[in-house]
């Protein structure tokens, strides 16, 4: 009696307590859903002010610029279907389409022109407000020194829109793709304020899909935009847009059918996944230390080449991070064009050292004065602290040891804000990084690397490199300009002041009834204007 | 008696305010600012950055400015997410968590202190040693290793409940047994240890000589006395529950405020670490004071106790 | 009437023998261990927790390989004759890590209990003593002080001082001394009034010695009983802070970060996690037993 009493009012309290935590039914029944997960709360949909991967992604569906990326990244027409370019190379006259806003009204290039110089506007702030300088006057008007009136942006009328350039840039309709250049809705931008573009009633957008729900941190739907130019490709009914953020979570889901693309397997799990269907797609990116060429021994260029032959790279992509990557020998990736003779830019290039080539490397280095290692002060290793870096950086301090006898290395972790900090300050000696590109060209990798450029965190610099740097910017002539390129990897390889690890690539795995899913190689990396589910 | 609570409020205040300001001075002194990215922004657009959030105005200015803010519940705008204030992402986090945290709270209490009293009713019977092994399972494993099993065994393997995310009831079972495993074992512990105490006190004795049943020696008489130290637990264990959260929101892809909180260390979102820091501890503090006011109704000794104070 | 002397004798015994003691005079330490002794789970716990010690403090001297020894040839091996406990995702003997591991956790546990030992004992000893506005005054700062979530100051501070064995020592100190300082006041301030005490003041003892001879060894039972049962509260803090990747740096191991290292790794190769999980679990059941029993056998009041 005593006993039951006592569970009968477990049993009741914890039915009501759980109860009470609320119901809620996701209808699903006969509708074509695909869940994707988009690992993590995105920043914010407002065009000008988004700089993080998953916010492209979703920027992708829900907006269109003049020139949508297909699967091989290149250019399509957008809202704009036709374009001239002017001879030198300066001046853009884009043809728009007739199109409208998700709340009906009218797209025109006026929208367009106001989303530009909104995102250079000093007021915005925008991070990738320099995605626009090629603009004439751009770069004035975001410094301040010049006006908006100065920008070399043109309403020809509703459906034309001329671009003026400071220079003739070949790559500038990739740029054009970028979602600093989507246009933007005026009127709900001055509706709304600061609140712009972090709730469903404060956006209004152009793209195939429109946003139906947002519940933060936890959901974003979307359903196709009927109004959409290209309506007829669109064969989803909805798209659920999850913000799970630990992989192995996101593994769980999938894998009980709560999900049906996978896109961040986590490491552990890849050598069973890829028995299981893992598929290793393409991403134009590498990974690579950076060495602080200001302090010794790393100015000298021996040392650098030295540590770099060391590192057994097929090792670290077969057991290490185990996704199929490409073991580096050049900085710039495979996968881009030279469109003078559909060459490969890697392949043309070729490789310029081979990998974990002891010999060479112990020769080096008692060339530069460390015979096996002797006499080198301690070497740190700098790491923010995900799992995948700090176990390739323990599996290089490893090899270093193993095969040039330097056994004082050690690895410093810190967290992401504070090893960028540490990074941009010099305050390492050795520090991994990372560079996707931002458009297809080899100049996005090439120009990062001019001497004293912001995002040259080696502190190397060369003029020679730098004047051909100018070159393959501006020079209107492909040829020439990918000569140059080659020209200046040449001179960087030369002198290592990076040491790169590996090509990135891109695992997912989709339900076998998931078809029609774009994966590009770079920028939204992932697009389901096509996407569709076949019936199992 | 309204002395001491006005005492218990007065230091409440005080404490929050310690809070405030040792976190604002403390996280000033992280390094990494909030506007390091991969790649590097130009330094224009740094300085229009710093002067929309007056990070370019003086320390104690700041402080100032920010007390000003608290006093008026006025958290400012994310650093990581500019369109949204940190009240907007507090409010909608805390729901998620509260309600998390009562249900976790709700099973460690329904489940421990029932079972405390079968086990302390059945001294060193079959009963009682398979609950204290349980039990002491319990404290033993920390509760993300608990999650891990769970989710595998559970949600993949025999599908009986969803893996992760919020929403529906049956998403909050296994985040909640997750956060109560430890809770619910110490306080099945405690339970059994102090019933033991209480029933073997003289008034029980004389209860018992009197004839009267068993159950209601129990309820009447040694139930009571009994559950004062689970009160005095309470703070503890909602203190314990609140970081376990963190963990557990992580596990299961819950839009809680406790991971947000850990992320706004990464992101060095000021703004929000301050929010979620003050709101959390006045929760916090607020629910001592509550328990403290319990104490009051429940112990009559404190009184005097106090009194001599 | 005459009454027979002889119906009454005294029944037996001399008076002196009234006043001999019956059984043999334990000190407290004799009685305590007698008494712990009894327990077989509190005897299993520590013995458990002798074992561990010596096998952190020796064990990996015994090893073949080291805990940073990698072999990228073997990664994410399952246990088998030469790796006992099976390989990690670098090709390291996940065995010698548990070894070592166990170095680093009880280290933490052991010396963030202490360090909260002292603190809180002197803080409460002195506070318990003096009395008074002192007192007062500090058990105002006490109370304040718990109200505070020390954790998230914990958590910050560790992002400021960096990650490291030096933080979480640091960290672990100033979490938990307040109830440890509170037990002792509380201790100290119903001993004071023992008569031993008096006589100790009259014989001219300094309040130092009356403090450190006297009041501290008596309140010694709750102080013991508490400090080991943070030891299991300090490897559990550590387990936590390895989750969300405050933990000791690498190529060091604790059973932190081997247990949020595994529990990613739980479908592919859950021997990873099997191992810390269970090393951390059998030790905080052998502390919490090894508490149990101290507790048991301290209390005065469960003198049988």
């Amino acid at each position: 009696m005593f006993w039951k009493r006592i569970s009968i009012v477990l049993l009741l309290a914890m039915v009501a307590t759980i109860g009470a935590a609320g119901c809620r039914t996701t209808a699903q029944g006969g509708e074509m859903v695909i869940r994707y997960n988009l690992g993590t709360e995105p920043q914010t949909l407002d065009s000008a002010l988004a700089t993080g991967q998953p916010e492209l992604t979703l920027l992708n569906e829900l907006f269109e610029g003049l020139v949508r990326l297909d699967e091989l990244y290149q250019p399509q027409p957008g809202v704009a279907k036709s374009w001239d370019i002017s001879d030198d190379g300066t001046v853009y006259t884009f043809h728009l389409r007739k199109a409208k806003w998700s709340n009906g009204d009218s797209l025109t290039a006026k929208d367009f022109k106001y989303g530009w110089l909104r995102a250079i506007s000093p007021e915005t702030s925008a991070d990738y407000a320099y995605m626009l300088w090629y603009i004439k006057g751009a770069q004035a008007y975001t410094e301040g020194t010049g006006t908006a009136d100065a920008v070399g942006i043109e309403v020809v009328n509703n459906t034309t829109i001329k671009i003026t350039l400071d220079q003739a840039t070949a790559y500038f309709l990739s740029i054009c793709a970028f979602p600093t250049m989507l246009p933007v809705h005026q009127a709900t931008v001055e509706a709304s304020g600061i609140k712009y573009g972090s709730e469903v009633e404060n956006i209004v957008t152009n793209g195939p899909f429109i946003l139906t729900t947002w519940e933060h941190e936890n959901i974003l739907e979307l359903v196709p935009y009927d109004d959409y130019w290209n309506r007829k490709v669109v064969k989803l009914d909805k798209l659920e847009v999850y913000c799970i953020e630990e992989e192995s979570t996101e593994l769980a889901m999938f894998e009980a059918g709560e999900l049906d693309v996978l896109d961040n397997p986590p490491i552990e799990e890849m050598a069973r996944l890829k028995e299981e269907g893992l598929v290793i797609g393409g991403n134009l990116g590498t990974y690579y230390y950076l060495y602080n060429c200001q302090k010794a021994p790393f100015d000298n260029p021996l040392v650098r080449k030295a540590l770099n032959l060391a590192i057994n790279r097929q090792q670290i992509v077969d057991n290490v991070s185990q996704g199929g990557q490409i073991p580096a020998l050049a900085f710039v990736p495979p996968g881009i064009k030279n469109p003078v003779n559909g060459q490969d830019f890697r392949l043309e290039g070729g490789n310029y050292f081979a990998d974990n080539d002891i010999a060479t490397a112990q020769q080096l280095l008692a060339e530069a004065g460390y015979p096996n290692g002797q006499g080198l002060p301690k070497i740190e290793i700098l790491t923010n602290d995900r799992e995948a870096h700090i176990k390739i950086a323990q599996a290089i301090m490893e090899m270093w040891k193993q095969g040039l006898g330097i056994d004082n290395v050690t690895v410093r972790t810190e967290e992401w804000g504070v090893y960028l900090d540490s990074r941009d300050a010099g305050n390492f000696q050795v520090a991994r990084a990372g560079w996707i590109a931002d458009y297809i060209d080899p100049m996005t990798f090439i120009d990062m690397w001019v001497t004293g450029g912001g995002n040259n965190n080696s502190f190397w610099g060369d003029p020679d490199y730098d004047a051909l740097v100018v070159t393959g910017r501006t020079n209107t002539d492909q040829a020439t300009r990918f000569q140059a390129m080659h020209d200046a990897e040449d001179i960087f390889m030369d002198v290592m002041p990076i040491a790169p690890i590996y090509f990135y690539t891109d695992p997912y795995m989709y339900k076998p009834y998931v078809k029609g899913v774009i994966k590009m190689p770079a920028g939204p990396a992932i697009d389901f204007i096509k996407a569709y589910i076949e019936n199992p | 008696m309204t002395r001491y609570l006005i005492r218990r409020l007065f230091m409440t205040i005080v404490a929050l305010w310690a809070i405030v300001t040792i976190t604002f001075f403390l996280m000033h002194a992280i390094p990494g600012g909030p506007f390091s990215r991969e790649k590097e922004l130009p330094a224009i657009v740094i300085k229009n950055l710093e002067r929309r959030y007056h990070l370019d105005w003086p320390m104690w200015k700041q402080y100032g400015y920010y007390l000003w803010n608290v006093c008026k519940w006025d958290f400012g705008p994310s650093f990581k997410y500019p369109s949204r204030t940190v009240n907007e992402i507090i409010a909608d986090g805390f729901p998620v968590s509260a309600t998390l945290g009562a249900v976790a709270i709700g099973m460690s209490l329904l489940i421990g202190i029932p079972i405390g009293i079968v086990s302390a009713f059945r001294q060193y019977k079959w009963q009682d040693n398979i609950t204290r092994f349980v039990a002491t399972l319990g404290v033993a494993l920390p509760n993300y290793v608990i999650a891990a099993g769970l989710i595998y065994f559970v949600g993949v393997k025999l599908h009986w409940l969803p893996v992760a995310r919020w929403g529906t009831w049956d998403r909050a079972i296994m985040p909640a047994i997750a956060l109560a495993g430890f809770p619910a074992a110490f306080i099945t512990r405690l339970v059994r240890s102090s019933m033991l105490e209480v029933l073997q006190q003289d008034y029980i004795r004389t209860a018992k000589a009197k004839g009267l049943p068993g159950e209601t020696v129990l309820y009447r008489h040694a139930l009571r006395n009994a559950l004062i130290p689970v009160v005095t637990y309470l703070g503890p264990l909602i203190a314990g529950i609140f970081t376990g959260v963190f963990v557990i929101e992580r596990m299961f892809a819950i839009p809680g405020l406790g991971d947000a909180f850990v992320n706004s260390i990464s992101n060095r979102d000021y703004t929000m670490i301050l929010g979620v820091t003050v709101f959390y501890s006045a929760l916090l503090l607020f629910m001592n004071f509550l328990v403290d006011v319990a104490y009051v109704f429940i112990d009559p000794r404190i009184k005097f106790l106090e009194g001599e104070d | 009437m005459a009454q027979d002397e002889e119906l009454f004798r005294p029944a037996g015994g001399d008076r002196v023998d009234a006043q001999a003691i019956v059984r043999p005079s334990l000190s407290y330490v004799q009685d305590a261990w007698r008494r712990f002794k009894k327990s077989r789970m509190a005897m299993i716990g520590l013995w458990v927790i002798v074992f561990m010690v010596l096998a952190a403090a020796i064990g990996p001297y015994l090893c073949h390989f080291s805990y940073s020894d990698q072999n990228l040839s073997l990664v994410n091996r399952p246990p088998n004759k030469v790796y006992w406990f099976g390989t990690d995702a670098l090709g390291r003997d996940i065995f010698v890590r548990i070894l070592y591991g166990a170095r680093v956790s009880l280290l933490i546990g052991f010396v963030g209990a202490f360090i909260n030992l002292g603190i809180g004992v002197i803080y409460g000893g002195v506070s318990g003593l003096l009395g008074g506005k002192v007192d007062s005054v500090m058990m105002r700062i006490v109370d304040i002080l718990y109200g505070i979530p020390l954790l998230l100051i914990v958590i910050l501070l560790m992002v400021v001082l960096g990650p490291g064995l030096k933080s979480i020592l640091i960290a672990f100190g100033l979490n938990y001394w307040l109830n440890l300082a509170r037990i002792v006041r509380g201790q100290i301030l119903s001993l004071r009034e023992e008569e031993y005490v008096l006589a100790a003041r009259l014989v001219g003892a300094s309040q130092l010695r009356i403090l450190l001879r006297h009041l501290i060894p008596n309140a010694m039972g709750p102080i013991v009983v508490t400090t080991a049962l943070l030891i299991p509260q300090a490897i559990f803090l550590e387990a936590f802070l390895s989750f969300i990747g405050l933990g000791i740096q690498v190529p060091m191991a604790s059973w932190g970060t081997l247990a949020s290292d595994g529990y990613r790794a739980i479908r592919s190769y859950p021997w990873q996690l099997f191992s810390p999980a269970a090393a951390i679990s059998l030790t905080l059941l052998a502390f919490n037993f090894l508490g149990d029993g101290l507790r048991d056998a301290l209390d005065p009041r469960l003198r049988r």
